[in-house]
């Protein structure tokens, strides 16, 4: 009986216990552990999960020291996940406020990388030139160079020798201990080929205006284009249907020639546009190639703050 | 000189048979040009949608030729997804030269050049629209 009744205090006392015990331990998360936890999810490629986890550091720590470092990454994380212009709207905001020093020449360098991705080379240019005026740092200005040369590359889905000699001109004022460290040497090396070279890019572009003129003979526009099989058949199409409303005329059918005249209208239209097309396509081509090579010898883009270690291209696939 | 006045002669009437069977043409597949207030948003479009316009033979090759014909064609979009999308976006004239365009390269030199695409199990030369107007639409 005294058992029973100690069992049933135990037991009554340990339903009054737990509960209360359980209750009084509570988590405290300090800065660093949610920064910590943030900055685990942007070096998994969580990129989502980052900017959460940034934002609630930010809404908790509002006044911390890294709140800067904070809205940095949400950008970043943005940029990562290619929403550009939520990304452009961030890093502008970091850039124009400047709370943060440290990372406002990154933030600019990053909004002119954003505009260079929506095509908009003037406006990444003007951010360039917006930075250089509000810095002495010659890091900042080195940097400078180097975005300004590489936006002049990767603004343009065909290269002209406007372009090319806009970014030699940019990497050429580079300094040479940061010209070593970003493959800087190599990259002009392969300019010049591409705008010397009896090889070289610019050599071996194709003139759209050129196969257009070239095109009023069937299929030679196509050949100038190297498209041979199509060449071929342009020619031998559009001949065959021209001889025929010829003879069609010629033989009284007015009718038939009409037909055959309309439809043939269509493809001669259609081989003078597809020999521009095409032309137009090539250009792409070798450029996306040529723009290919040359980030596979330099660092390309610089990532902001982690120094050369990532290569960011815009380039539209094609 | 009598050679030369029959010459012209003919070649005059032969010059106003093709007008006249363009012009034919033109206006049977320009389509029912409806003012904006009748129309709804779903409705608005460019007239070369229409029923009786190119599309529409686009539209009754894809229905009734194309099944017989088989599904040959090496081009994603096919050659006839391909122009119903020109006329869509450019109209008549320009859409007529983009499908003669693209019945001219379907198979042949593309094949080499644009990228490959996985459709419905099968490797296919990816070539939209987009990728042949990129050069003056924008």
């Amino acid at each position: 009986m005294i058992a029973a009744m100690l069992c049933a205090v135990i037991f009554m006392t340990a339903l009054l216990v737990i509960p209360s015990a359980a209750g009084e331990e509570t988590l405290t998360i300090s800065p660093e552990q949610q920064l910590g936890l943030a900055d685990f999810f942007f070096k998994s490629g969580e990129y989502d999960r980052a900017v959460t986890a940034y934002e609630t550091f930010l809404y908790f720590f509002p006044d911390h020291d890294e709140t800067g470092y904070a809205r940095f990454q949400v950008a970043r994380s943005f940029l990562k996940q290619e929403k550009i212009e939520a990304a452009l709207e961030r890093f502008e905001k970091i850039y124009s406020e400047g709370t943060d020093t440290r990372f406002q020449a990154e933030a600019g360098f990053m909004a002119a990388r954003c505009y260079t991705a929506l095509g908009m080379k003037d406006r990444a240019l003007s951010m360039l030139n917006l930075v250089g005026e509000t810095t002495d740092d010659p890091a900042v200005r080195e940097r400078i160079f180097y975005e300004t040369g590489w936006t002049w590359l990767e603004a343009f889905p065909v290269l002209t020798p406007t372009e090319i000699a806009a970014a030699v001109a940019n990497f050429e004022q580079i300094p040479s201990p940061a010209r070593d460290r970003l493959h800087v040497q190599a990259v002009l090396d392969a300019l010049e080929q591409a705008r010397h070279d009896d090889d070289g890019l610019l050599a071996s572009m194709k003139s759209p205006v050129l196969a257009g003129t070239l095109a009023v003979m069937p299929g030679a526009g196509y050949l100038y284009c190297e498209r041979y099989h199509d060449a071929l058949i342009s020619f031998l199409f559009n001949g065959a249907m021209i001889l025929a409303a010829w003879e069609a005329f010629d033989e009284g059918q007015e009718a038939l020639g009409a037909v055959l005249s309309v439809v043939e209208l269509g493809f001669y239209g259609g081989s003078i546009y597809g020999s521009i097309s095409a032309a137009h396509k090539h250009n792409r081509r070798r450029t996306g190639t040529f723009m290919d090579g040359l980030r596979s010898i330099s660092a390309g883009f610089v990532p902001a703050g982690e120094g050369v270690e990532v290569r960011v291209s815009f380039q539209q696939p094609f | 000189m009598m050679v030369r006045t029959g010459f012209w002669k003919t070649t005059m009437k032969q010059a106003a048979w093709l007008f006249s069977f363009s012009f034919f043409i033109c206006c049977i597949t320009a389509g029912p040009s409806l003012s904006e207030d009748t129309q709804d948003s779903t409705s608005i479009g460019n007239p070369a949608s229409g029923g009786g316009t190119p599309s529409g033979a686009v539209r009754f090759f894809q229905r009734y030729i194309s099944p017989i014909d088989g599904d040959r064609c090496p081009m994603h979009p096919s050659c006839s997804a391909y122009s119903l999308d020109a006329f869509e976006k450019h109209g008549l004239l320009m859409g007529w030269f983009m499908t003669c365009d693209r019945l001219l390269r379907c198979g042949r030199d593309e094949l080499t050049l644009a990228p490959r695409v996985v459709v419905d199990g099968r490797a296919r030369c990816y070539d939209p629209v987009e990728r042949n107007d990129f050069w003056w639409t924008k």
